[in-house]
């Protein structure tokens, strides 16, 4: 997939956003896209492993002209929450767990429970929280430009 | 025989090195694109001249002044590379190191300065160009160690470490890599005839010749070459993780 930057971001939805992580993760895994679903869990069931997961944000990259991180998933929940700590030596805190299911709505909210650490936090997320990842972003990006 | 290096891109750090220059010598004469990361302007402007001697040209060697130790700097230096090749196909970590001196004499910065410079450095480098080595879906690393890694020697406990620390991170990190087709390879020179190891060659050659079984030491030409091979997707397409000493045979 070739770089494509001279676009309207505002015109981006999840389901457009969700069409090019489709063809992306394909084009990673090998998966077909049109077997991908929005709904599914990048680790456990399309079975992208951390390399993969890489190589998938630094396609996004090149394709939106953005920097993307796996934390930027977890951002909003931490500026809400303030000086209010949103985890702990690596597991998030009570408050950081309300905030997140106010926030990753996409994540099954019975896997989003006390103990749960970062790194954990990492491999519930899903196709979804991807295209969420993206769409944050791409409204910061609007932000600072506007 | 063809190493089809032809337009590849090589990123290159201590290139104005004793090996380092022949490694551009080197990769120039497959005609690739040489990029040098340098500290300063004049020992690149010696080098260019030397190439002159060398009867080789110089169009296909570009430089950016960069401080490898800052991990900011590497990165910008990296986009500026990418926004004006596209692509890094090569990345030759080269720049090296050593305090020759009994450890416990050593102050703080002499260590920082050996551990910064031959470890923390090419990781920092290696950071950064993975990112398009991952979008180019290919790529090839070779980290310059040293046969110290491996052997006895005085004096250069924190070089040795920061080495073994190289070809040790080379292992591991071609097992992260390798799938995404990006080959990390580590090689380590015995006594080289450079500026470097001159003082070691000039107060030790008998016992260079007594330690190795090819009874001499070795030219920068005897390593550019391995590099070369190791870069070529013709010859070591297949090799990866891997560190091996070019050493005269040292015992």
């Amino acid at each position: 997939m070739g770089v494509c930057i001279n676009y309207n971001r505002q015109m981006e939805s999840i389901n457009d956003i969700f069409k090019v992580v489709a063809e992306i993760i394909e084009g990673s895994i090998g998966t077909p896209k049109e077997e991908i679903k929005i709904d599914q869990t990048l680790f456990d069931e399309l079975e992208i492993d951390s390399i993969d997961l890489v190589d998938i944000l630094f396609e996004l990259e090149s394709h939106y002209d953005i920097e993307l991180k796996v934390s930027d998933i977890e951002s909003r929940a931490r500026e809400e929450l303030g000086d209010v700590p949103y985890e702990v030596d690596g597991v998030i805190t009570a408050k950081g767990i309300v905030m997140l299911r106010k926030h990753m709505t996409e994540i099954d909210p019975s896997s989003l429970k006390e103990g749960l650490t970062i790194h954990g936090l990492v491999r519930l997320f899903s196709v979804h929280s991807l295209c969420k990842i993206i769409q944050y972003r791409i409204e910061i990006l609007d932000k600072e430009k506007s | 025989m063809n190493l089809e290096l032809q337009n590849k891109v090589i990123l290159l750090t201590g290139a104005t090195g004793g090996i380092g220059k022949q490694v551009v010598l080197d990769f120039l004469q497959e005609d690739s694109i040489v990029i040098c990361l340098i500290r300063n302007q004049k020992k690149m402007d010696e080098m260019r001249g030397w190439l002159k001697e060398h009867e080789t040209s110089d169009l296909n060697v570009h430089s950016y002044v960069c401080d490898l130790m800052n991990f900011e700097n590497v990165n910008e230096t990296v986009k500026l590379i990418i926004n004006d090749f596209n692509r890094i196909d090569v990345l030759v970590n080269c720049a090296g190191f050593a305090h020759e001196y009994p450890f416990a004499l050593l102050n703080e910065s002499q260590i920082d300065e050996m551990i910064d410079l031959n470890f923390k450095s090419p990781l920092y480098l290696i950071h950064a160009v993975l990112r398009p080595m991952f979008k180019q879906k290919e790529g090839c690393i070779i980290n310059i160690s040293s046969v110290s890694a491996v052997k006895k020697g005085r004096g250069i406990a924190t070089y040795a470490s920061s080495k073994a620390a190289l070809d040790t991170f080379t292992r591991a990190l071609s097992q992260e890599v390798g799938r995404k087709n990006i080959r990390v390879n580590c090689i380590r020179p015995g006594v080289i005839n450079t500026s470097m190891s001159e003082a070691l060659i000039d107060r030790s050659e008998d016992t260079i010749q007594a330690s190795t079984a090819l009874a001499r030491h070795g030219y920068p030409n005897e390593i550019s070459k391995a590099i070369l091979f190791v870069a070529s997707n013709k010859t070591a397409s297949y090799m990866t993780g891997e560190s091996f000493s070019i050493d005269g045979g040292m015992y």
